[in-house]
């Protein structure tokens, strides 16, 4: 009889319902149902069982598929056979032992007769199934299914009890180990289940049904015990120097389990390999996580305002002395001291240059330092470059071209300027240049690499760069390539202390260094004071900055930050 | 075989412009020629990383990223930098005012910029290490470097105080030249180590 299956709960209404009768949940959508209910299923002559293989629930079907193909191939393992106590073979009321049998369990088996829900769903189908078998109806077909549902019912009991076979006794174990087929052993293990059961678990749990077991199946919310808590549980069990006897004490079973000393088991940890880097990386993680997890000061909370104020003053204070210093008139007080004894080398030199002289000047600054560098050279080269003197230009600066031709633009002709082009000496060094002394000085062929040193020489060397590492490929060079054609340097003062060693060693003629040795060469040489003023700019600038480095370290300083952050070191 | 290639290549380049260095005469024509070639790959290394920044720039412009307004300034400044380049030469006073007028100041602005943050950082290093030894002694020498390099100290020319200004003002000078020296035994040593095959910058 068709019915409608709640969705909800299960619960069967008729065809002409509209909600379940049980939850009231909606039945609109439910397609009829085949599945009759437990009293059609007693009254139809074991129907489920006898009915096609497409009755049957997947996982039904899918076992007794497996297990008939076992038969049919004539594997010994077959259907397990049930103990003598089987709970089936006690439900066999028309029995000769009937006789033997207390008045108890006499009054129990009546009742069962007389109530149909006195026994569990299974009882009555085997019930329905012997009555069946006893009208000679499929004999062997209903014995079959009849140890096969003995089976299944011994393993929902496995799934229910979740024991280990080592808690059974050694006729249970042996039993179910030759009961237990390759293709049961095979569904227990992909379900992590222990391939043994207990056969106490069996006899009370013996009335309970084949759907229960199946929901219970299929509930993937109850989680197997571990196995290795049911194994500390057993270790808490007993003494702490020996194992319990397991199984059994037969020598000759391979399976059988022996009494184990504790102290002779040895529990192997796995090895954990840990690279130097990667513990590295997991300290620095660490560190990183110790870190960020730290109590911290809380900032003080400053007024915006007031920081706000502190800086327009300072800023205002920068802007307005350096200007003042810039723009106001006056006479630059310069100190004796900035003429050094290598600034009046190259003042020497200078003056002792012909008035048609060759010069050749290198450009190895970058235009960040133009203003510096032009400032350096402009007392010097407007001591020495005048219209009589031919002046050759060669950069090794990306614009050197730019910035050598801006400098010499107001000093000489532009016909008396030749342009030896650039020269990457921060990439190949000075030797390439150097290797070409015998070409040739044609400033307008191309390509660049052509080009050398003039091969007629040349009367003295300004080396103008900005850096100690340009300045130290140039001196190395041609003072092994021309150590006779006077060399000097009009270095920035970072570069200025690094390059004296030079001088002192005579392969350098003169040096002026930063704008100070300028200012004083500008004094000795026309008595201009265009570079003083700027000299004076500069000293308001590193007087200025001295001061806010001095404000800064005494109102700045946070002692206890520095004290926590100390301690957290 | 490619390391090997690479290998020999390194090897017999070091050690012939090595050679150069002591027999002049003999290798200068190879080393000229050596030397076109590595300025010749260095041009199209170039021209490659030339090439690579305008497609990333125009690849960021025409499929709309982050940030394209950047990108339009820098292919708009390196197309008339290269076309007035081409057309007017380097040599041309206005070409050379063009550049040189906006490379200039940005570049001292930078390193003026760059003044005031060694600043913040050395306050910083003080607010964050406290008035331990090492912060007063950065301190204290950074602000008798400054003195120093002011000038406005004057002094005798055979007195003690003389004597003490020029021990200051060396000061920098030995500790830079102790540097130099470490530098150079680290680049003798890498030299070495290219030569001997230990380090092979020349990539695998």
């Amino acid at each position: 009889m068709p019915v409608l299956i709640c969705p909800e709960c299960g619960a069967e209404n008729d065809l002409t319902a509209e909600s379940c009768q049980e939850c009231g949940a909606s039945l609109l959508d439910v397609l009829p149902s085949t599945l009759s209910n437990q009293e059609e299923l007693g009254q139809d002559d074991l129907s489920v069982f006898s009915q096609d293989d497409h009755d049957l629930p997947d996982l039904l079907n899918a076992l007794k598929r497996e297990d008939d193909l076992q038969v049919e191939e004539g594997d010994q393992g077959g259907y397990p056979e049930m103990p003598e106590e089987s709970p089936s073979e006690g439900l066999d009321f028309g029995g000769a032992e009937d006789e033997n049998i207390p008045d108890w369990l006499k009054r129990i088996r009546e009742r069962a007769s007389r109530e149909k829900d006195s026994s569990g769903e299974i009882t009555q189908k085997i019930k329905a199934a012997r009555e069946s078998l006893e009208g000679g109806k499929d004999v062997e077909e209903h014995e079959n299914y009849e140890s096969w549902i003995k089976y299944l019912r011994v393993q929902g009991i496995d799934k229910g009890a979740g024991k280990p076979m080592e808690a059974e006794s050694p006729d249970d174990n042996q039993d179910a180990d030759e009961g237990d087929s390759d293709w049961l052993s095979k569904i227990k293990k992909a379900q992590g289940k222990p391939l043994a059961i207990d056969r106490d678990e069996v006899s009370d749990r013996e009335g309970d049904s084949l759907l229960q077991w199946l929901v219970a199946l299929e509930d993937k919310g109850k989680k197997p015990k571990p196995i290795l808590e049911e194994e500390e549980e057993v270790q808490g069990k007993h003494t702490e120097d020996t194992l319990p006897t397991l199984i059994s004490s037969d020598q000759d079973d391979p399976q059988a389990t022996q009494q184990i000393n504790k102290s002779e088991l040895r529990f192997e940890l796995p090895e954990l390999s840990v690279s130097r880097e990667e513990q590295a990386q997991a300290d620095q993680l660490t560190a990183t996580i110790v870190d960020e997890r730290a109590s911290r000061l809380p900032r003080k909370q400053e007024s915006r305002s007031f920081r706000w104020l502190v800086r327009l003053i300072l800023g205002l204070l920068l802007i307005v002395g350096l200007s003042l210093s810039l723009f106001t008139g006056g006479k630059a007080e310069l100190p004796q001291g900035l003429l050094q004894p290598h600034t009046e080398a190259l003042m020497r030199w200078a003056k002792a240059l012909p008035t048609d002289a060759s010069l050749l000047i290198i450009v190895d600054y970058a235009p960040g330092y133009a203003g510096e560098l032009s400032l350096i050279a402009s007392p010097i080269l407007k001591q020495v470059v005048h219209e009589d003197v031919f002046v050759f230009m060669m950069s090794s600066s990306l614009s050197g071209t730019l910035l050598g031709g801006r400098l010499l633009d107001q000093l000489v002709a532009e016909d008396r300027v030749t342009d030896l082009g650039y020269f990457p000496v921060s990439a190949y060094g000075a030797y390439g240049m150097a290797s070409r002394t015998t070409s040739g000085d044609s400033a307008l062929s191309l390509p660049e690499l052509g080009k050398g040193l003039p091969s007629r020489g040349v009367d003295g060397v300004l080396l103008l760069s900005d850096s100690y590492e340009g300045a130290r490929m140039w001196i190395e060079q041609l003072s092994a390539l021309i150590p006779e054609t006077p060399l000097n340097l009009l270095a920035a003062a970072q570069a200025g202390p690094m390059l004296l060693p030079y001088w002192e060693s005579g392969q350098v003629t003169g040096l002026i260094a930063g704008i100070s040795e300028a200012a004083g060469m500008e004094r000795m040489l026309s008595g201009s004071e265009v570079v003083a003023r700027r000299w004076r700019a500069y000293q308001t600038g590193v007087l200025l900055l001295m001061a806010m480095l001095v404000v800064g370290v005494i109102f700045n300083s946070d002692s206890k930050a520095a004290e926590s952050l100390r301690g957290e070191q | 075989m490619k390391k090997i290639l690479a290998i020999s290549v390194a090897i017999v380049t070091g050690l012939f412009v090595l050679g150069g260095y002591f027999f002049q005469d003999q290798l200068s024509p190879f080393l000229a020629l050596i030397f076109d070639w590595g300025i010749l790959l260095a041009g199209v290394a170039g021209l490659i990383g030339v090439g690579y920044l305008l497609r990333w720039h125009l690849s960021k412009l025409i499929n709309h990223k982050k940030g394209r307004f950047h990108s339009v300034v820098v292919l708009s400044a390196f197309i008339f930098a290269f076309v007035a380049g081409f057309v007017l030469t380097p040599q041309n006073a206005f070409y050379r005012d063009l550049i040189l007028n906006i490379q200039v100041p940005v570049e001292a602005s930078l390193l003026a910029v760059l003044a005031v943050t060694l600043l913040y950082a050395s306050l910083r290093l003080i607010r964050v290490r406290g008035w331990s030894p090492m912060a007063i002694a950065f301190l204290l020498s950074a602000l008798v470097s400054l003195t120093l390099d002011l000038g406005l100290l004057q002094t005798g020319s055979d007195s003690l105080a003389a004597d003490l200004l020029g021990i200051l003002e060396r000061l920098p000078l030995a500790g830079a030249r102790g540097i130099l020296l470490g530098m150079a035994l680290g680049g003798l040593v890498v030299g070495l180590r290219v030569l001997l095959t230990m380090d092979r910058p020349y990539g695998e």
